[in-house]
């Protein structure tokens, strides 16, 4: 009706009595303007002094467009608001400063107050669905930022130790943090949003780990090559966390899986999901497993090289500080040692990985497709286990590598100077000789 | 009009005193008022003059001492045309001329009445017979609402009465007038 009214009443504009005549309309304006142009007194406005001018000036604008009462209720609200806008923009401009600073700034921990803040009101507001979303794209900026922070200070390394504090205490463990809430909200997330979410935090929890494991290979690759032990303490500090956070990564994507697996076996979605974090998985093993024998095979010649380097002085009728070549000896076998149950352990945990990837490549499919996702999630699950204590073994083998590659370095040293020893004492044995001689006769 | 606009040639208008300015505004709305004015006054002469006289008026009371300020350039030219078509009225219902009010209270005889005059007339002429049937505020605020777009907010400002009351008015207005075309759809 309201359309059809209007229609009609547009169509009565043109009425001929509602339509005034256009020669009437221009004639009545030239006539209106001449009439009303002899009405202004511009003599009353030269008169006036520019200030006055201005005031009045002033005046007119605010009566045109201010309400008059609202006029000086503004210009007190003005007042007030120009203050606190004052505070208020400096912390603005503080926080959007902070936007952009990265582990080890002095803007970081404003950075993560904001974020803190947003997380809370979400948390009031939002649903589960928004919250867990709203936590693993933090965590998912704290991957990023370490990763930039880590690359920075490879290019420059002035604040190191600095960076490398804050990437450990603050940045890694906001990560971690942001990561348990999301495995909590997990468990209370609606069946209807199950699959939604376990899709976004297996995608994300994908990228944050790619992340991580980019960052582990950045600190390591500056420390390979470097043989100094103290040095290596802090930054292996720090490829330890990251490794820890980058298994909570790993576990908090299999959980959301695992969720929705529960909730709903049946959706074809979930089943793509399994498939996936199946092919993932396998990859990880294959990686994991080569790393090791990698590290293995290292381990074998760096052993092999000490153990050569060390045979001879010791066997050297030359050496003459018993004392020293004993302490070197202790410690060569105590390496030794180390060495040996080092390859046999990370041995058996290659051996656990391949039978893992093994097992798995075989047998999911199968299980997938008979729908049993539950067992393909636990064995998931174990094989992940492995991958952990494959970790622990190449750390453990990384460890030795450089303690023998440390050790091996003083041997040489030690032989270095034996040698020298050696032929100053021959020198001197000629002497006492000369000696023993005179004294005879 | 755009509403800034407006309140720059306004503004132009009470400091500079600027003839210019009132001609754009007047290109606005000379239109407008002058339907709203021969919606009522249907002799065209008559309705020509009135305008004329809005218009002066509304230039004289702005560029005066004012003792409220316009804000609002189209209330204030209608609410001028308003009082001044009610003073026609008022000088005509003297001389007996038209009943001013009491459209309201029209007998059922008299719409039929109007019903079969107007069957032979065009769509148009017919709503506007009807229309011309009905009382003045109902008459205002279609006018305003459906020819010429304003909001309610607008129409309330123009005839100075709350939102509320002119949603109900136009609510009873289009309830009307849906009576009277839908009586002369039927015969």
């Amino acid at each position: 009706m309201d359309q059809k009214l209007k229609e009609q009443f547009q169509s009565l504009k043109s009425h001929d009595q509602l339509t005034p005549d256009q020669s009437w309309v221009s004639q009545h304006r030239r006539q209106l303007l001449q009439q009303i142009g002899s009405n202004t007194n511009e003599a009353a406005k030269k008169d006036e002094n520019f200030f006055v001018r201005l005031e009045k000036q002033f005046a007119s604008a605010k009566s045109v467009f201010i309400p008059r009462g609202f006029a000086l209720a503004a210009q007190r609200v003005l007042t007030v608001s120009l203050i606190f806008g004052l505070a208020g923009a400096g912390w603005i401009a503080t926080v959007s400063a902070s936007y952009n600073s990265l582990p080890g700034d002095r803007l970081y921990g404003v950075k993560l107050a904001t974020e803190s803040m947003s997380g809370a009101v979400t948390q009031l507001g939002g649903s589960q669905q928004d919250v867990i979303k709203k936590n693993i794209d933090r965590a998912k900026r704290r991957s990023d930022e370490i990763q930039t922070a880590v690359q920075k200070v490879k290019e420059n390394p002035d604040n190191k130790p600095k960076v490398e504090t804050a990437i450990k205490d603050v940045a890694l463990k906001d990560l971690g943090q942001s990561l348990e809430s999301v495995s909590q909200d997990l468990e209370n997330i609606s069946d209807e949003e199950v699959v939604e979410v376990a899709k976004v935090v297996t995608a994300e929890t994908g990228k944050i780990k790619k992340t991580l494991k980019e960052v582990k290979k950045t600190l390591t690759e500056d420390t390979e090559g470097v043989v100094l032990v103290d040095q290596l303490e802090s930054t292996k500090d720090i490829v330890e966390v990251v490794e820890k956070t980058t298994k909570v990564v790993d576990g908090v994507g299999i959980s959301a899986v695992e969720n929705a697996v529960l909730k709903k076996s049946d959706d074809e979605a979930v089943k793509e999901m399994v498939k996936v974090v199946v092919e993932e998985k396998i990859t990880e093993l294959k990686e994991s497993s080569d790393e090791i024998k990698k590290v293995n095979q290292e381990l074998e010649e760096v052993s092999l090289n000490s153990v050569n380097n060390v045979a001879q002085p010791v066997s050297g009728p030359t050496s003459t500080e018993n004392g020293l070549v004993l302490e070197t000896e202790n410690n060569l076998v105590d390496v030794q040692a180390d060495t040996i149950i080092t390859r046999s352990s990370s041995t058996a945990a290659i051996s656990d990985l391949d039978k893992a990837a093994e097992g798995l490549a075989t047998q999911a499919p199968q299980l997938i497709q008979d729908n049993k996702l539950g067992e393909v999630m636990s064995a998931v699950r174990d094989a992940t286990a492995s991958v952990k204590e494959a970790g622990v073994a190449v750390l453990q083998a990384k460890k030795v590598v450089s303690e023998t590659k440390a050790n091996t370095a003083i041997q040489e040293e030690q032989k270095r100077l034996d040698a020298e020893a050696g032929i100053l004492e021959s020198s001197t044995g000629t002497i006492d000789m000369v000696e023993d001689v005179s004294e005879e006769e | 009009m755009k509403s800034l606009k407006e309140k720059s040639l306004l503004y132009k208008i009470r400091k500079e005193k600027d003839p210019d300015a009132f001609g754009e505004l007047y290109d606005g709305y000379v239109e407008k008022i002058y339907r709203f004015v021969s919606f009522k006054i249907s002799n065209k002469q008559e309705a020509e003059d009135l305008v004329s006289e809005i218009f002066l008026k509304a230039w004289q009371y702005l560029i005066g001492e004012q003792h409220k300020s316009i804000q609002n350039f189209s209330g204030f030219i209608y609410k001028i045309a308003r009082n001044m078509i009610v003073d026609v009225y008022r000088a005509r219902a003297a001389q007996r001329e038209i009943p001013f009010e009491g459209a309201e209270n029209m007998p059922e005889l008299q719409t039929q009445k109007v019903a079969e005059h107007v069957l032979i007339k065009s769509d148009a002429e017919s709503l506007l017979i009807h229309l011309q049937s009905m009382k003045q505020e109902y008459q205002e605020v279609l006018l305003l609402k459906y020819m010429e777009g304003f909001s309610t907010a607008e129409i309330s400002q123009i005839l100075g009465k709350k939102k509320n009351n002119i949603r109900v008015i136009i609510h009873r207005a289009t309830k009307l007038l849906r009576e009277l075309t839908g009586e002369q759809d039927l015969s």
